[in-house]
């Protein structure tokens, strides 16, 4: 699933209930079997297809337009771009590490 | 994954072809019962049971129906209801029944359209809302049963109830969460 299937699910499911109550009110079709259980479990396959299928907003081939999400491959947060959580301490005693490797070579 | 796609097409086929038509039914069984309405001296059968054929009510007040109804069948200790149909559920806005000890089989007179806008304001979620609506009917009688439905029209514009909006802004909004769903999650699946 490349989309969001849940929200494809939901959507689908009201979207065809509000269809049936529009279609009803506009004198297309009225309130049956069909038009209040038949169009939301239709919708809700439609938007879990959809998710499934997550047609819109692909990278391009070659594109140029990618986002800086696209460029990195992945919605991750900086935390996990960096590979390690590190702490203020953590760095501090590399750097004093350091120093005293240095210190030491002198 | 292609399997669950073509299973999810497979399913939604199997779905609407489960569902019955409501087209052309009009009344069961045929010729046990009949019955028409005048509307403006515009006549109404059951065979008006098609949302292309559906019978118009006027949105307007102090419109009078006249109507008749036989029954083919011995019509002692009647009764019968007429309601409108939503999904399948009838909610009642009339009925009636006695013993009918003198075995009439037919009936006729006028009826007050604001009487039944009225009941319907009273059952029916939401009131008097326009559009297209069903309306179903059935009789018992000692001597048998018939039952059928026609469909209604109440005219007016869709947007003077609030209703109109609702479906309207809901319709939007649920296009939009199916249209989101739709955009591919970032880095999910990439090629």
């Amino acid at each position: 699933m490349r989309g969001r299937p849940i929200l494809g699910a939901v959507a689908g499911l009201f979207f065809g209930l509000f269809l049936s109550l529009t279609l009803m009110l506009w004198g297309v079709w009225p309130l049956d079997r069909m038009s209040l259980i038949g169009l939301p479990v239709l919708f809700m396959i439609v938007g879990l297809v959809l998710a499934f299928l997550a047609p819109l907003g692909r990278k391009k081939a070659g594109g140029a337009a990618a986002t800086a999400e696209e460029v990195t491959g992945a919605a991750a947060t900086a935390e996990e771009v960096t590979g390690a959580v590190e702490t203020k301490e953590e760095v501090e005693k590399a750097v004093d590490v350091e120093k005293e490797i240095e210190e030491a070579t002198e | 994954m292609v399997r669950r796609l073509v299973f999810l097409v497979f399913a939604a086929g199997m779905l609407l072809a489960a569902v019955p038509s409501i087209a052309g039914a009009g009344v069961e069984p045929e010729g046990a019962c009949w019955g028409t309405a005048t509307i403006k001296g515009v006549t109404y059968t059951p065979a008006n049971d098609t949302p292309s054929n559906a019978i118009p009510l006027p949105d307007e007040d102090g419109i009078l129906i006249d109507y008749e109804g036989t029954v083919d069948f011995e019509n002692t200790h009647h009764s019968g209801e007429i309601g409108v149909r939503i999904a399948g559920f009838d909610i009642a806005i009339a009925d009636w029944g006695d013993a009918n000890t003198a075995d009439d089989r037919g009936a006729s007179g006028t009826y007050e359209l604001d009487d039944a806008f009225e009941k319907i304001e009273d059952v029916v979620p939401f009131g008097r809302v326009p559009g297209i609506w069903i309306v179903s009917g059935s009789h018992t009688a000692s001597g048998g049963e018939c039952s059928g439905f026609a469909m209604i029209k109440i005219e007016g514009n869709p947007l003077s109830h609030p209703v109109g909006w609702v479906a309207l802004g809901g319709l939007v909004l649920t296009g939009a969460g199916l249209a989101f769903a739709a955009f591919a999650r970032p880095g999910v699946g990439r090629p």
